[in-house]
């Protein structure tokens, strides 16, 4: 197991006796004829969408074959692990910035500049947060297929039973807040906002919008003991407090997106990414909306992008370099646009994504962009990822001051960032 | 196992192996298949996950001797010591499953009950129900605003809680959904375990005049105790390895219950598999084992008082 | 003797009573999963949960059959399963019965170490249990997929507690009329442990069907990939169709129930087989 392509000594022996059948697996495409590339991703509902592109990559490179391989989110990352380990990685992969600099850190990937595009990659057609969050000591690896900033959705019959305008770009905390109260009917089992410990679409949008951080520039140190970190975590539990937010158990016993869907939640912030399933609920179809975020100090959303990741160990480096601009490039931008599950990450291709559901103000998931910041992440993000959802749920539900909580927290991030900072 | 094939040189060494040594020559033979296929495949990747232990690797391979620094931070780390106790309280709570299954399972396995492949197939059902569904269906029975369990306890005039973040109910309510899950396979094997029981036995009892409380204590739990010692074991070493039913449970969205139900393997597979830690996985991994070990021996040196083997 | 007879009566309408309230507790999560696969997106998603669909969705199980290619599937999945069982099923029984009825030096050893085994989380043996495969050469085939799981040391513990249970007369009687162990296993033993035989057929069968992260991890072409895999592929990173999802996991869980059904007949002549003989 440890040590990578080390043959063991049974399965030497094994190999002996199963000679004939050792078959070179995947295609790599000798000599001149056809090449295959693998192409791995996990997304059912975007792998139509992938397909097309694909095909038409193939119509414009002839002799070429794109092999898609489709597998499941939960063991995604488990799978291309033991590939890479075992020297049997796809040629190109979907990979989220999340675990992009655990590849890019051990230097599993190639960048993408090659003597064809040497002068640009065209890295200026992309939100800025996600070139940068692709690239790996001044190299650029990947670029954003997709992207997707969060909202605040609101349900405009809720608004007007209590008699509250909507929610529009003008909107700061404090407007959020007392909206949230009024909209709170105890009786009828309505609440006015989810204050919930979602990081991506609730608690690091606070973060960042009070100019508190998460994880310093560096990546060196955590931010739960900065003030301004934890006064937009306070704000959130404040809202539990008053009771215009369900409290944590409630959340987790019926999620915020169900919550909202029934009709018992007037507000709710929500990535761009829900705008599908949204779709499909008739009573968010006739009265729901979307539109910006409230602004803080500053104005901020996070935004999370895939990226299209070229394998260290393809046998066609320039050919998968090629495969993976055309599946971030202009026309997989459009083909994605068309099939309405996410953003495409190609500036200006995103206007058959905004004509999916008319009905919405979906240009507000655009409008975000230029004050977007890349979700935050390190080499080991799932480390303290770990630390968040030990420390920071017992502050939400009461059971431990927000103080201490995120004091705590910051002490075993740091802990694991040290460690991080070690081994990579 | 040429021993018998060979009529001249057969004898010579039959008689030099003696019944005995033929005996044993014959019983290696017959495991061989399986102690190969296991050898390859389970106990080689043991030990060399068990060296990995004492090193560190990284997350695409690559060790550096550590000697036993994995297992001393082991000690070290705090939710180890909680996730061992949620797991053995786990273990506890989910052998209750194993008296209700031998009940019903002799309820499935009575002679003149009429529909009983029909009630046998009902019983096969949780086994093949997806976990997701039962996921879902579970965290809606056991929500605290609309879940059935606590409609029926308002009913008779208890405010129930909310069973899944609730640090103190949290391992309850799962627990309780991992006796149900269990119920079925146990099911299986108990039914398999008394239909092995010759029927005569029963007659007999029944012609002495015994009353089926009777007969399942003095003669049913005797046969089939070697299955349910079988069930027994195998209900505490998964028990103590649970993981995928806390996990379903537990992870749709933070939950302040999690330190108070992530269990030994749920962490062995944070640590190793999220957090790219797989040597220090691997050393969770062994504390586990040995703590596995330790409950099996005991249950083996217990079961000379109450398994009968014929 | 009529009062015998009440007594047999009442007994039966109470095992009914008990069998029937157990089996709606058993039952109901099946249902419901029945129930989700009719709903849209929508109705799956709400709270309080509405308890039938307004209009039942049949157009989920069309989904599920554009969405995956079930055939190839279920065809790797079946020869797959199949496989493992019969190997299972042999091997265990040969080992089982070693184990329970022959003495040999170190017997009581190497059965405990089988038992380690399993003590080890199964997730912790996936990579070097890959290279293994990977060094026969066997990757993205599916007889790669099949081969760690034809031995099992549940299985052979399982038997091993059905043969133990079985007087020892049988084998002596055997044995002085001069059938070897073998001979004894296959015309003596195997006929009385057919129950065990058929749980741990119902188990693997199941297990095999269900294994989701190895096929995986070995398979990389999409006309060799299992059912399991392909299913956990319609849950989504954020967004789940679940309508889909129950409609695909009801579909690939017909074949383990026509399994059980045939095998638990199996279970019933076993009866007969036990009671002649013991």
């Amino acid at each position: 197991m440890p040590i990578p392509r080390r043959r063991t000594v049974l399965g030497a022996a094994a190999a002996a006796l199963a000679a004939p059948a050792l078959a070179a697996c995947g295609g790599e495409g000798a000599g001149g004829g056809s090449k295959t590339l693998r192409y791995t991703l996990w997304d059912q509902n975007q792998y139509p969408a992938m397909i097309k592109a694909a095909k038409e990559f193939e119509s414009q490179n002839p002799g070429v074959h794109i092999s898609l391989e489709l597998v499941p989110y939960g063991q995604y990352w488990t799978k291309l692990q033991t590939a890479a380990i075992g020297g049997t990685a796809p040629d190109v992969a979907w990979m989220s910035t999340l675990t992009f600099q655990l590849f890019a850190a051990y230097d599993q990937l190639l960048p993408l500049s090659t003597a064809a595009n040497a002068a640009s990659i065209g890295a200026a057609n992309y939100p800025p947060a996600l070139v940068e969050a692709y690239a790996w000591k001044g190299q650029q690896y990947g670029l954003p297929k997709d992207y997707d900033t969060i909202g605040l959705w609101y349900n405009k019959q809720l608004f007007d039973k209590a008699g509250v305008r909507y929610p529009d770009a003008t909107w700061t905390w404090s407007d959020l807040r007392d909206a949230a109260r009024k909209l709170t009917d105890k009786k009828a089992g309505v609440h006015g906002f989810a204050a919930e410990m979602s990081n991506q679409s609730c608690y690091y949008d606070f973060i960042y919008q009070n100019d508190g951080f998460v994880i310093s520039p560096d990546r060196k140190r955590s931010g739960y003991d900065n003030p301004r970190t934890v006064e937009a975590i306070t704000f959130l539990i404040d809202m539990i407090k008053d009771g215009s937010s369900p409290s944590m158990a409630e959340i987790v016993d019926s999620g915020s997106a169900s919550l909202f869907q029934s009709g018992k939640l007037a507000m709710t912030y929500q990535g761009s990414w829900m705008t599908p399933q949204f779709a499909a609920v008739p009573l968010l179809k006739k009265y729901g909306d979307v539109t910006v975020m409230a602004k803080g100090r500053k104005r901020a959303t996070i935004t999370n992008g895939l990226g299209n990741c070229v394998f260290r160990t393809t046998r066609n480096p320039e050919l998968a370099k090629k495969f993976a601009l055309f599946m971030s490039g202009k026309r997989t931008g459009e083909i994605q646009a068309e099939a309405g599950v996410v953003i495409p990450g190609y500036r200006g291709t995103e206007k058959a994504w905004l004509a999916t559901n008319k009905q919405w103000q979906l240009q507000s998931f655009i409008d975000e962009v230029p004050y977007a910041v890349p979700f935050p992440h390190s080499i080991n993000s799932t480390a303290w990822q770990d630390d968040e959802q030990t420390y920071l749920p017992q502050a939400w539900a009461g059971y431990d001051d927000i103080g201490d909580a995120t004091r705590k927290l910051a002490d075993a991030m740091n802990l694991d960032l040290r460690r991080e900072a070690r081994t990579a | 196992m040429s021993t018998e094939t060979n009529p001249t040189g057969g004898t010579k060494r039959r008689r030099r192996l003696g019944i005995r040594g033929r005996e044993a020559l014959w019983g290696y033979g017959l495991i061989a298949p399986t102690a190969l296929g296991l050898g390859v495949f389970y106990v080689w990747p043991v030990i060399q996950t068990l060296y990995v232990s004492f090193n560190s690797w990284g997350p695409f391979g690559g060790l550096k001797w550590l000697g036993l620094d994995n297992y001393r931070e082991l000690f070290k780390d705090e939710a180890v010591g909680r996730s061992l106790l949620n797991s053995a309280l786990y273990t506890l709570m989910v052998l209750i499953g194993i008296p209700v299954a031998l009940v019903l399972a002799n309820l499935l396995n009575r002679r003149l009950l009429r529909g009983k492949s029909f009630y046998r197939v009902l019983y096969f059902l949780p086994v093949v129900t997806m976990p997701t569904a039962v996921a879902m269906i579970w965290r809606w029975l056991l929500n605290g605003d609309f879940g059935l369990v606590n409609y029926l306890l308002g009913k008779v005039g208890i405010h129930g809680a909310n069973w899944l973040s609730d640090p103190n109910t949290a391992l309850i309510a799962i627990a309780a959904v991992g006796i149900w899950a269990s119920l079925g396979y146990n099911i299986i094997l108990f039914v398999a375990g008394l239909q092995s029981v010759p029927d005569q036995l029963y007659e007999a009892a029944e012609l002495d005049g015994a009353g089926p409380v009777t007969v399942f204590f003095k003669v049913t739990l005797p046969l089939v105790s070697p299955t349910v010692f079988f069930v027994a074991v195998i209900t505490v070493i998964n028990a103590l390895q649970v993981f995928d039913l806390i996990y379903l449970m537990m992870s749709t969205s933070a939950n302040p219950a999690l330190p108070a139900t992530r269990s030994i393997v749920y962490l062995f597979y944070q640590r190793a598999f999220m957090e790219n830690d797989r040597s220090y996985g691997a050393a969770i991994a062994f504390l586990l084992m040995i703590i596995i070990v330790i409950c099996t021996a005991v249950q083996f040196r217990l079961q000379k008082r109450w398994v009968h083997y014929e | 003797m009529s009062s015998r007879a009440m007594t047999t009566r009442r007994a039966s309408i109470g095992s009914h009573a008990v069998l029937a309230v157990g089996a709606l507790v058993m039952v109901v999560p099946f249902i419901w999963q029945i129930i989700t696969s009719l709903k849209t997106i929508g109705e799956s998603t709400q709270v309080p949960p509405g308890l039938w669909p307004a209009h039942p969705q049949w157009s989920n199980f069309d989904q599920v059959f554009t969405d995956l290619p079930f055939g190839s599937m279920f065809l790797n999945t079946a020869l797959v399963a199949v496989g493992r069982t019969v190997a299972q099923l042999l091997f265990c029984s040969l080992a089982g019965y070693a184990f329970a009825r022959l003495r040999f030096p170190g017997r009581n050893i190497i059965f405990a170490v089988f038992l380690a085994l399993l003590m080890v989380p199964s997730y912790l043996l996936i990579i070097p249990q890959y290279q293994v495969i990977q060094s026969i050469g066997w990757l993205n085939t599916v007889q790669g997929i099949m081969l760690p799981g034809m031995f099992s040391a549940f299985g052979t513990f399982l038997l091993r507690q059905f043969f133990a249970g079985l007087p020892p007369s049988l084998d002596e009687a055997a044995r002085i009329d001069g059938a070897n162990p073998l001979r004894i296993w296959w015309s003596v033993m195997l006929p009385l442990v057919r129950p065990g035989l058929a749980a741990l057929a119902v188990l693997t069968f199941l297990w095999s069907w269900n294994d989701l992260l190895w096929p995986l991890v070995v398979i990389t072409s999409p006309d060799k990939m299992t059912l399991s895999p392909g299913l956990a592929s319609l849950q989504s990173q954020f967004t789940t169709n679940y309508p889909v999802l129950m409609a695909g996991a009801l579909v690939a869980t017909v074949p383990v129930i026509a399994v059980f059904i045939v095998l638990q007949r199996q279970f019933i002549e076993g009866v007969a087989a036990a009671g002649n003989k013991g």
